[in-house]
């Protein structure tokens, strides 16, 4: 059922890094994103952001991104695993905003070289978006040893990737709804 | 929930307010003795879908 107001649900890549695999993921699940009706959605690279190294915390960040995050209704962040934990840089940029957050959905697609798919950014990410006021989905999308599953120009290798994303948009999407409609009707 | 409803900065549509959080380390912002922190009223516009904060009362 499509929405009055189009459901806003920006995909987050959450790496600056030279080469990064996780750029191939964030298109695809981008692209998967644009198939739905009722959904606008925009691709915000953590690396094009502005961004002060001087400061911390809400309201410091870029204002774009923070006008993104406020007409969200879910985000979507594509997470490479650094040392078991999301990139600082995006850690940075998530710590800018606050009330922007509040009861919206998120979902996290996790990127790794390794076999264990991201789980670690995955768990360690967890508790950071719950004290921002974000409510988690339970699905996820996990690319493991992401080299087999992209190749260098970022064509997929394995179709398994576009079911698992749309099962995991079909939740993010349930949540984002419900919660719109809590954000605007339900008063605490 | 909030005494007075807040007014949507974007298309004056009267707010939901549909959350309060505690924020650490708000810049000037009055500490509520009991959290530790500042006391805040979230709201949203259920016409364009704004969200905006304030200090509760």
């Amino acid at each position: 059922m499509a929405e009055a107001r189009p459901l806003s649900i920006p995909v987050v890549l959450g790496t600056a890094r030279k080469g990064r695999m996780s750029a191939h993921a964030a298109r695809l699940v981008h692209e998967e994103l644009q198939k739905r009706d009722g959904v606008i959605t925009e691709l915000i690279d953590v690396g094009s952001l502005t961004v002060m190294l001087d400061d911390n915390g809400q309201g410091t960040g870029d204002p774009a991104f923070a006008a993104s995050m406020n007409r969200a209704d879910a985000i979507i962040l594509v997470a490479p695993e650094y040392n078991h934990a999301m990139p600082g840089l995006l850690k940075h940029v998530l710590d800018s905003c606050l009330q922007e957050y509040i009861h919206k959905a998120a979902g996290i697609v996790a990127v790794s070289a390794g076999p264990f798919g991201g789980t670690r950014v995955i768990e360690t990410t967890l508790p950071v978006l719950r004290e921002l006021g974000l409510a988690t989905i339970f699905w996820d999308v996990n690319f493991g040893s992401v080299g087999k599953v992209f190749d260098d120009k970022g064509a997929l290798l394995d179709a398994s990737f576009i079911r698992r994303t749309d099962k995991f948009l079909s939740e993010l999407l349930w949540m984002a709804k419900t919660l719109r409609y809590g954000r605007e009707h339900i008063t605490v | 929930m909030a005494a007075s409803p807040m007014r949507c900065p974007e298309c004056g549509a009267t707010m939901n307010q549909h959350a309060e959080k505690i924020v650490y380390g708000g810049r000037g912002l009055r500490t509520d003795p009991d959290f530790g922190g500042t006391l805040e009223e979230m709201h949203a516009c259920p016409r364009c879908g704004y969200v905006a904060s304030r200090p509760a009362n």
